[in-house]
């Protein structure tokens, strides 16, 4: 068995010997910290059907080398997951035990007009539903989705967006827009969004979850909700914790800054840092491999998305200025408590180092890592998503609003 | 640094580049002097005026600036500053005498020479220099020279009307 | 500047006021060469100046063509927006293409901002930004401003009103950039969907209505409409526009007599300015016309006619 010498396990305070895998390694950890492994719960695996960003091989190395045990995947894959038996080939364990939690569409062929097979889908496996970021146009649908969903006790993931609004621009509307000559993407979009979900929620008691919140008014009000006691849960990814418009400035017109809702205000920024320190928002890698043909191109017309698997935990931890049980509440033990089932796995980490993110080493096949460049604190040493670690410091919440969490999932005897 | 005229000499040195100018261009009917930016223009007023009070004849005047005409644009001088052209009377048919200060390698002379010819076909171009410090690099000769100089290839040649002296560096 | 010397003009936001006035001062020179009779210089002799335009702009090509021409450079054109993108090549494949003949500029207009940049990054030679989506249009502001120079001497404290669709209009961005770099006020006013409130960002003042910013100006530019952008919720129609936003002869009294009146075009005659009013005294859209290729040459001559680096020969002089 591979045996961390004198690791620190997070929450505990005195170094000891762990054993944490199948080979018989043993591994230096002094000074190192052994931690959950990470939840991504916004990848795009960027498989099947698009060979160029990512396969199996390259997606589980991505999240290995960035401490990820276990990605829930969008169902915005060619042929789309809209299907029990789609569902069911996409559950899968990859290389190095990095388990994949398929998404199953809320609507055929993620067209927003008719509901998927959502109870078969469940029943083969689906972790949750998902339109894979795209808003549910028609009201309607969408309200019938959140009543049908509910019956089948499947979480439905939403991007909120007014699906109108949500396509104009391709940068933040406001003055950088303005400066740059670039359309601008109001933050009314997502704020409408926010609050048509969220009154759908309160009538039909679905459980929601939110992806890619990123202005400050969506944190109010999912604060808000959440403080309401309805079921609903939210994420901001972890780079928008890094970055906001004024990245433009510095890099004009870089397609790796293209991203779809787009970087918002430096307010909305610091805001997003302080709904994942109060709990109200849980972090995602939102991990969206892109080829170079789809970067290669003018701004607007590039593929929105950035790679996120192998710098989410540093951008996270130098964000929330190494607030280490901020990380794990919004990495770890929140999103786990969102999949079906608790999964193990631990991840090794080095809180002292800092590192410039650099693209090019990456193990995703794809290059397009928005945070390139970029010095930040901490590093993933190494991954063990199968390991189970008998946890003595107890992992709780940081706050009671945070969602539900079972820490007996972290504390299971050496396998 | 050595002054190779000072301020009488150089005087001397115009009044001789004038008297030939003066006698050369006696039965020609219209002619004109025509000072290279920025060297040849002052040299180019004074001989104006000195032909004036030899023969009572003003001589037409024009200023060509050579910039856009140089062959050394791509060969990494210091950024080049557009001066005026102006060419005010009707080129063809008229004689030319350009006019510089210093008459070094020639390819001022030939790029004058490329620029007057697009404004009309002159009747002859003459050449007037101050100082002719040799190291010529094209078949041209000077019609009309003030002072010739030995100068080493990496001297500048520098005349200064406000002192009133020709020094090389 | 050896060594020093700007590879491209992608814009003139952040260009400083010394090279504008550069720029300027070297159209001014450059007029001079269109009124010879042999209007061509050999200047750029052996140089290749390719047109790349994925947008159709006659005047604009024609323009950079000529002032090309006049420098003696050799000229390509591309008009890509009929042929290869429809065929799906990408922008950057066609700049590969061009790049196997060996340019030494490329002067671009593309419908998406960044477009010129994007070439300006991957390739070694010069770009010239000729229109980029919203973004800018720099060779067209700088003829602007040539033109507003020769009429009012010095920019600096003038007061240009700017009306129509600044928000959508690359001419009226480049023109505030530079205008408020020479020391200009301007003043923008158009309907509210075309003057919306992020244009705070810019160093303009906004406003609503044309009488609010034509009273005491020294220049009054007016945009053009797109006719495309008629009824898609942007604009109702061409007579509202003109009765609100339009300049005919009874807004243009209220305005200073001497008033300087310009417009980028191409014109449409009756909806942003009227007839007797483009025709009129006040009137400089030739004299813009005429600027434009000095300009245009002294922005080849600028960017093309020296290097930055080679021998310490400067002997020719």
């Amino acid at each position: 068995m591979p045996r961390l010498l004198e690791v620190t396990v997070y929450g505990e305070s005195t170094p000891r010997d762990v054993v944490v895998g199948a080979d018989d390694r043993t591994i230096d950890a002094r000074g190192l910290v052994l931690l959950p492994s990470f939840v991504d719960l916004g990848c795009d695996p960027g498989f099947p059907g698009f060979p160029a960003r990512e396969d199996l091989a390259s997606l589980s190395a991505s999240a290995l080398s960035g401490g990820f045990g276990d990605l829930l995947t969008s169902p915005l894959v060619d042929p789309v997951v809209d299907t029990p038996e789609q569902v069911a080939a996409a559950s899968r364990v990859g290389p190095g035990g990095v388990r994949l939690w398929p998404a199953g569409a809320v609507t055929r062929g993620l067209s927003g007009e008719e509901l998927a097979e959502i109870g078969l889908m469940g029943a083969a496996g689906a972790a949750a539903l998902s339109d894979g970021g795209r808003p549910i146009r028609d009201t309607v649908v969408l309200r019938n989705a959140l009543e049908y969903a509910r019956g089948f006790g499947l979480r439905v993931f939403l991007r909120p967006a007014d699906a109108d609004l949500d396509l104009l621009g391709v940068i933040h509307e406001s003055g950088v827009a303005a400066e740059l000559g670039m359309r601008g993407n109001p933050a009314a979009a997502e704020e409408i969004g926010i609050a048509r979900i969220v009154a759908l929620v309160r009538s039909t008691r679905a459980t929601v979850h939110l992806t890619r919140v990123g202005t400050a008014r969506g944190v109010a009000a999912v604060r808000a909700a959440r403080a309401e006691g309805l079921p609903v849960t939210a994420s901001t990814t972890a780079r928008n914790l890094v970055l906001d418009e004024s990245e433009h400035h510095l890099r004009p017109y870089d397609t790796r800054l293209r991203l779809h809702p787009p970087l918002r205000s430096p307010a909305d920024r610091a805001a997003l840092v302080a709904g994942v320190r109060d709990g109200t928002l849980l972090l995602t890698a939102d991990h969206s491999p892109r080829a170079p043909e789809e970067k290669d191109l003018e701004f607007e017309l590039s593929t929105p998305g950035s790679t996120g698997l192998e710098s989410a935990f540093s951008a996270a931890f130098t964000a929330l200025d190494g607030d280490i049980a901020a990380v794990v509440a919004a990495f770890c033990t929140g999103p786990r408590a969102l999949l079906p089932e608790r999964p193990g796995g631990c991840v090794l980490v080095d809180l002292q180092a800092t590192h410039v993110v650099d693209a090019a080493v990456h193990r995703s096949r794809a290059r397009n890592d928005a945070l390139d460049g970029h010095r930040l604190r901490g590093q993933v040493r190494a991954c063990f998503p199968e390991a189970s670690i008998p946890w003595v410091g107890v992992l709780v919440s940081r706050d009671d609003s945070t969602p539900p969490h079972d820490p007996s999932g972290l504390r299971e005897a050496p396998g | 640094m050595t002054r190779v005229l000072d301020r009488p000499a150089l005087l001397a040195a115009v009044d001789g580049v004038a008297d030939r100018v003066a006698a050369a261009m006696r039965d020609v009917p219209r002619w004109a002097l025509v000072g290279i930016r920025t060297g040849g223009v002052p040299l180019a007023d004074r001989l104006a005026e000195a032909v004036h009070a030899r023969t009572g004849h003003r001589p037409l005047r024009g200023d060509v600036d050579i910039t856009l005409y140089r062959d050394d644009l791509y060969t990494g001088l210091e950024k080049p500053v557009l001066g005026d052209t102006d060419l005010p009377f009707e080129v063809s048919g008229c004689g030319i005498v350009l006019v510089d200060d210093v008459l070094f390698t020639g390819r001022t002379v030939r790029a004058a020479m490329g620029e007057v010819w697009d404004f009309g076909r002159p009747a002859f171009i003459r050449l007037a220099v101050l100082v002719d410090r040799g190291h010529r690099e094209l078949p041209i000769a000077p019609d009309f020279v003030g002072v010739t100089i030995a100068t080493a290839l990496h001297d500048k040649v520098v005349v200064d009307w406000a002192v009133g002296e020709v020094v090389v560096r | 500047m050896r060594g020093r010397k700007r590879k491209d003009l992608l814009g003139l936001r952040g260009v400083e006021r010394a090279e504008i006035e550069e720029i300027l001062d070297t159209a001014e020179q450059m007029r001079e060469i269109s009124r010879r009779k042999v209007k061509k210089v050999p200047t750029l002799r052996g140089r290749t100046v390719v047109t790349l335009f994925f947008e159709n702009s006659t005047r604009t090509r024609t323009s950079f063509d000529l002032a090309a021409k006049r420098l003696s450079a050799d000229t390509l054109g591309f008009a890509v927006s009929t042929s290869s993108t429809t065929k799906g090549e990408t922008l950057m494949d066609t700049a590969r293409t061009i790049f196997a003949m060996s340019p030494d500029a490329v002067v671009v207009r593309h419908a998406c901002a960044g477009a010129a940049h994007l070439l300006a990054r991957n390739f070694p030679w010069t770009v010239i930004n000729a229109g980029d989506g919203i973004n800018e249009h720099p060779s067209q502001a700088l003829l602007d401003m040539l033109t507003m120079r020769d009429r009012l001497g010095s920019l600096e404290g003038r007061k240009v009103a700017i009306v129509g669709d600044v928000q959508h209009s690359r001419v009226a961005r480049s023109n505030i950039f530079g205008l408020s770099t020479m020391g200009a006020k301007v003043r923008v006013a158009g309907p509210g969907t075309m003057c919306r409130a992020d244009l705070a960002a810019l160093p303009v003042e906004i406003r609503h209505t044309v009488d609010d910013v034509v009273g005491d100006a020294d220049v009054i530019m007016m945009l053009r409409i797109q006719r495309e952008r008629l009824g898609r919720a942007v604009l109702p129609s061409a007579r509202e526009y003109a009765a609100f936003y339009g300049l005919d002869l009874d807004r243009l009294k209220r305005a200073r007599p001497d008033v300087v009146v310009m417009h980028p075009g191409p014109i449409n005659r009756g909806v942003e300015i009227a007839a007797d009013v483009a025709d009129g005294p006040n009137s400089v859209i030739l004299d813009q016309v005429t600027n434009g290729i000095a300009v245009r040459m002294a922005l080849l001559f600028l960017l093309l006619g020296h290097a930055d680096l080679g021998s310490d020969d400067a002997s020719a002089a």
